[in-house]
C-alpha cells in the first residue's frame, strides 16, 4: 500500500491507497510517526483504500489517541466501513463521506 | 326452384327455343300467305283490266260514247264498268289518259260500286282534265312503254289502299289509255291474318307438346337421378364410414354409369376409412407401449442427473429423439474415493436399441462394481455381447473412474467420441479409439490415465451432439462443441452450467428442428479432495499468496473480502504467537462454502477456543481484535491438533448463498468488543 501526505495549514491529510493488511500496517505507522508536532488535525482519506485489517485499525486508534481525537476519516469504501462497523469504531471516530 | 339448377336452365332454353321457332315459322308463313293472296288479287285485277280495256278499245273509244256524259251510250258504258267494279270488289275504277307534260289526267270514266259515290265521281271527273302534282311511278312506267300491270302501294296512298294501273293497248301495242283500279286492302289483310292463325296454331301446339314431353324426359332421366346422386354424396360426405344403400339408378345411360362409379367409390372409401380407423387404433396401442418403454428407460437413464460428493460434481442430460433411444450414461460411487462415469451409444434407434442399451449399461455397471478396471469391464462386456448378438448390434462406450483424492482418471474407450477436458482452455482428450463393443470377441481394450487438477473436469457426450444438423445441413461438430463450452472455470454449478450451455447451443444450432439423433451429455468436475496443501513462509507476507489462492478459488466479492480479513487475522496470529517454523495452507470451495485451512507446527494454540473479552475503545490498539473479526467473518471454524500441528479450518459462505448470521448487514447493532 502507499501513503501520500498533503498539508493544509496545520491540517495533515494522508491519502491511503491499496490494502492495509497486517503486513502493511507498519507503512501507515511510519507515516503517522513522520507527522510534525505542529499538526493539529489529521485527515485520513480512504477513497482508494480497498481493505483494512485489525492491524490497520490499531494504527488508526493509535493515531486517534496521539491527535487527542482530532482525527477525521474520509471517503470510506463499503468494505472498510463494514470492518470499522464490526469493530465498533464507527461510533467513536469522526467519519466524513 | 334453385337459381342455378339445371332444371331452370333447361326450361329457360326450351322456352327460348319455343319462342324463336314459333317466331321464325310465323314470319315465313306470313310472308308466303301474303304473297299468295296478293298474287290472287293481282290476277283478278288483271282479268278486270283485260275486260275493261277490250270494252274501251272496241266499243267505247268513239265520239258516240265519249261525246258527252249525258248520252245514253256513255251511261251504258259507265254502268258496265260499275258492274265490273262490283264483280271484282274494287273501290273505284277509272279509264283515263295522261298528259305527262302538264302533268294532268283526262278521265274517260271514273266509277265506283256505290250509287252516290259513283254519281259524285262522274260529276267530278268524267270527261274532264284534272291536273296533278306528279304522276304515280306505275303511270310513268306505263307511259314509258312497260306492257305489264303495275301495283301501286306507295307513300302517296292511304294505308289501307292499293292501286293497280294497267295499260289499254291498241293493236299496235301502244297505250291509248290507262286503267286504274283502287282496292281496299283491309279485307286482304284480314284474310292473311286468318290464314296465318289457321296455319300457325297447330304447329305451335305440337311444338309446345313436344317440348313438354322432352322436358319431362330430361327431368326423369337426368335431373332426378342427379338429385338422388347429389343427396347420396352429401350424406356420404357426412359419414364416410357408413356404406350407402344401392342407388337403383341402373338406367344404362351415362347417369347410370356415374351412379355405378359412385357406388363403387363409396364402397372403396368406406372400406378404406374403416381400415384406417383400425390402423389408427393399432398405432395408438403401439404408441402407448413406446411411451411405457420411454418411462422405463427414463428410470434407467434419467433425463437429468446431478450428483456430487467430496471434491467432485457430475451433471448429465439425455434427450431421446424418438421416445426411446440407444444413448446412455451412468454415474455412481465405486467406494469412498472413486467415482465412475460411463457414456455410451447403442447402434440403431427405437425399442431394439433401448433393450440393448439396458443390457450394456447393466453389464458395465455390474463389472465396475465387481471391482474390474474400466478396460477389464469393457473387454468382458464386449465378450458377453459378441457371444450372443443376433442382430449384430454394437455399442460404443467410454468408461472412466476418478480418484476423488488425487484427481487421477483411469479410463478406457470402446470406440466412443473423445471426451473434452474441461479447463480454462478446453481441449479434446486423445484416447486410444479402441473398438466398439459387440463386434469382435477379444477386443483387447486397454486402460489409460489422465490426471485432473482441481477445478478441471471432463465432458462426455454422444454423437447426437457433434452430428446435430442445422437447417443449412451442417454438422454441429467438435469445434462448435469446444466453443460452446468456452473457458471453463470450476464454479459451484460449473458442471450443470456447462451441460446446459452445450445443450442450448445445440438447440440454437438446430434452429428449432427436433434433433434427429438422440443425445446425451455428462460433465464430471474434479474440485479437489482435501484441497491441495501448499507451504507458506511463516511471515505476514504469506498473506499475498493466501489472497491470490482465495480469489482464484472463489472470485472477488464483498463476502470473499471478509473471508480474507479472517484469513489475514488468523495468519497474523500464527505468525505472532505460535512460534511455528513451517506453515501449510489449503483453499477450496466445497458446495456453497469456501474452506481455508492453516496447518502450523507451533505450540498448541486453538484460535477457536480463545475467550473474547469486551474491551474499551482506548485499549483496542493493544490487540485481540483479530480473533473477534475471525469469528465475525467465518460461518464456522474447526481446530485440530494432529501430529504435532495446529490445523485451523475456516469456513465461509460463498456469495451465491446470501444468508449468513455472522455476516455484517447494514443497520445491525455493532458487536460489543
Amino acid at each position: 500500500m502507499t501513503v501520500e501526505k498533503t498539508m493544509d495549514g496545520s491540517t495533515a491529510v494522508l491519502h491511503l491507497e491499496g490494502w492495509l493488511d497486517t503486513q502493511n500496517a507498519p507503512v501507515l505507522a511510519e507515516a503517522l510517526n513522520g507527522l510534525d508536532d505542529g499538526v493539529e488535525k489529521l485527515v485520513l482519506d480512504m477513497e482508494k483504500l480497498e481493505y483494512i485489517s485489525s492491524a490497520g485499525i490499531r494504527q488508526i486508534v493509535t493515531a486517534y489517541k496521539e491527535m487527542n481525537g482530532a482525527l477525521i476519516l474520509k471517503n470510506l469504501s463499503t468494505e472498510v466501513a463494514s470492518v470499522l462497523h464490526m469493530t465498533g469504531l464507527d461510533k467513536k471516530l469522526s467519519i466524513e463521506s | 326452384m334453385k337459381k342455378n339448377s339445371i332444371r331452370r336452365w333447361i326450361i329457360l332454353c326450351f322456352t327460348a327455343v319455343l319462342i324463336l321457332s314459333m317466331a321464325a315459322s310465323a314470319a315465313a308463313n306470313y310472308f308466303e300467305n301474303s304473297n299468295d293472296i296478293m298474287e290472287d288479287y293481282g290476277q283478278l285485277a288483271e282479268t278486270c283490266a283485260y275486260v275493261a280495256s277490250n270494252l274501251f278499245l272496241y266499243q267505247w273509244n268513239n265520239d258516240e260514247v265519249l261525246g258527252s256524259t249525258g248520252t245514253e251510250a256513255y251511261a251504258d258504258a259507265a254502268n258496265s264498268l260499275r258492274g265490273l267494279c262490283k264483280t271484282y270488289k274494287l273501290d273505284t275504277l277509272s279509264i283515263y289518259r295522261v298528259d305527262p307534260s302538264v302533268p294532268a289526267r283526262y278521265y274517260y270514266f271514273y266509277v265506283a260500286p256505290g250509287m252516290e259515290e259513283n254519281q259524285e265521281l262522274q260529276h267530278k271527273y268524267a270527261l274532264r282534265t284534272i291536273p296533278t302534282a306528279e304522276l304515280l311511278p306505275g303511270e310513268e312506267a306505263l307511259i314509258n312503254g312497260s306492257p305489264e300491270m303495275q301495283l301501286e302501294a306507295g307513300d302517296q296512298l292511304p294505308d289501307d289502299k292499293i292501286i293497280w294501273v294497267s295499260p289499254v293497248n291498241d293493236l299496235n301495242g301502244s297505250a291509248v289509255a290507262l286503267i286504274s283500279m283502287v282496292c281496299d286492302i283491309g279485307p286482304i289483310r284480314n284474310r292473311i291474318q286468318t290464314d296465318f292463325l289457321r296455319d300457325i296454331l297447330p304447329f305451335s301446339m305440337s311444338l309446345l307438346v313436344g317440348l313438354l314431353i322432352l322436358l319431362h324426359l330430361v327431368q326423369r332421366r337426368i335431373i332426378r337421378p342427379i338429385g338422388i346422386l347429389s343427396d347420396e354424396m352429401r350424406q356420404f360426405a357426412l359419414d364416410s364410414r357408413k356404406k350407402p344403400e344401392p342407388l337403383k339408378l341402373r338406367s344404362g345411360d351415362e347417369i347410370g354409369e356415374i351412379a355405378e362409379a359412385f357406388e363403387k367409390m363409396t364402397d372403396d372409401i368406406s372400406t378404406y376409412v374403416n381400415s384406417i380407423e383400425k390402423l389408427t387404433q393399432k398405432e395408438t396401442e403401439i404408441n402407448t407401449q413406446l411411451e411405457l418403454g420411454r418411462r422405463v428407460q427414463c428410470g434407467m437413464v434419467p433425463e437429468r442427473t446431478a450428483r456430487s460428493g467430496d471434491g467432485w460434481h457430475v451433471n448429465a442430460i439425455t434427450r431421446p429423439a424418438k421416445t426411446v433411444g440407444g444413448d446412455f450414461y451412468d454415474c455412481f460411487l465405486l467406494d469412498d474415493s472413486r467415482v465412475c462415469v460411463v457414456m455410451g451409444d447403442v447402434s440403431g434407434k427405437g425399442i431394439g436399441a433401448a433393450i440393448s442399451m439396458a443390457m450394456v449399461k447393466t453389464v458395465i455397471r455390474e463389472k465396475l462394481t465387481a471391482g474390474f478396471s474400466p478396460a477389464e469391464t469393457l473387454n468382458r462386456t464386449n465378450d458377453q455381447i459378441a457371444a450372443r448378438n443376433p442382430e449384430n448390434q454394437f455399442a460404443t462406450a467410454f468408461v472412466a473412474a476418478l480418484n476423488t483424492k488425487t484427481g487421477e482418471l483411469l479410463y478406457c474407450n470402446a470406440g466412443h467420441n473423445p471426451p473434452l477436458v474441461l479447463r480454462e482452455e478446453c481441449a479434446f482428450m486423445n484416447p486410444e479409439p479402441g473398438i466398439a463393443l459387440g463386434v469382435f470377441e477379444n477386443a483387447g481394450l486397454k486402460n489409460a490415465s489422465y490426471t485432473l487438477s482441481p477445478g478441471q473436469g471432463i465432458l462426455l457426450y454422444t454423437d447426437g451432439v457433434t452430428e446435430a444438423v442445422s437447417p443449412q445441413r451442417q454438422f454441429f461438430g467438435e469445434e462448435r462443441l469446444r466453443e460452446a463450452v468456452g473457458a471453463f472455470s470450476a464454479g459451484e454449478n460449473a458442471a450443470e452450467e456447462t451441460v446446459l450451455r452445450l445443450i442450448g447451443a445445440v438447440d440454437d444450432f438446430c434452429g428449432g428442428n427436433e434433433a434427429f439423433d438422440d443425445m446425451a451429455v455428462l460433465a464430471l468436475v474434479y474440485r479437489g479432495g482435501e484441497g491441495t496443501w501448499q507451504s507458506l513462509p511463516v511471515e505476514l507476507a504469506a498473506f499475498d499468496t493466501v489472497r491470490r489462492a482465495v480469489f482464484t478459488a472463489a472470485g472477488d466479492s464483498h463476502e470473499i473480502r471478509q473471508a480474507l480479513l479472517a484469513c489475514d487475522e488468523a495468519l497474523a496470529n500464527i505468525v505472532y504467537y505460535s512460534g511455528a517454523s513451517t506453515l501449510d495452507f489449503s483453499c477450496k470451495t466445497d458446495g456453497d462454502r469456501l474452506c481455508v485451512s492453516f496447518s502450523d507446527n507451533g505450540i498448541p494454540f486453538d484460535q477457536t477456543a480463545a475467550v473474547l473479552e469486551n474491551r474499551e475503545f482506548e485499549r483496542l490498539d493493544r490487540g485481540g481484535m483479530g480473533l473477534h473479526l475471525i469469528r465475525r467473518c467465518a460461518s464456522s471454524m474447526r481446530y485440530e491438533r494432529k501430529e504435532g500441528r495446529n490445523i485451523l479450518t475456516l469456513f465461509f459462505p460463498l456469495p451465491s448463498s446470501s444468508e449468513h448470521p455472522n455476516l455484517w448487514h447494514p443497520g445491525e447493532l455493532p458487536a460489543e468488543i
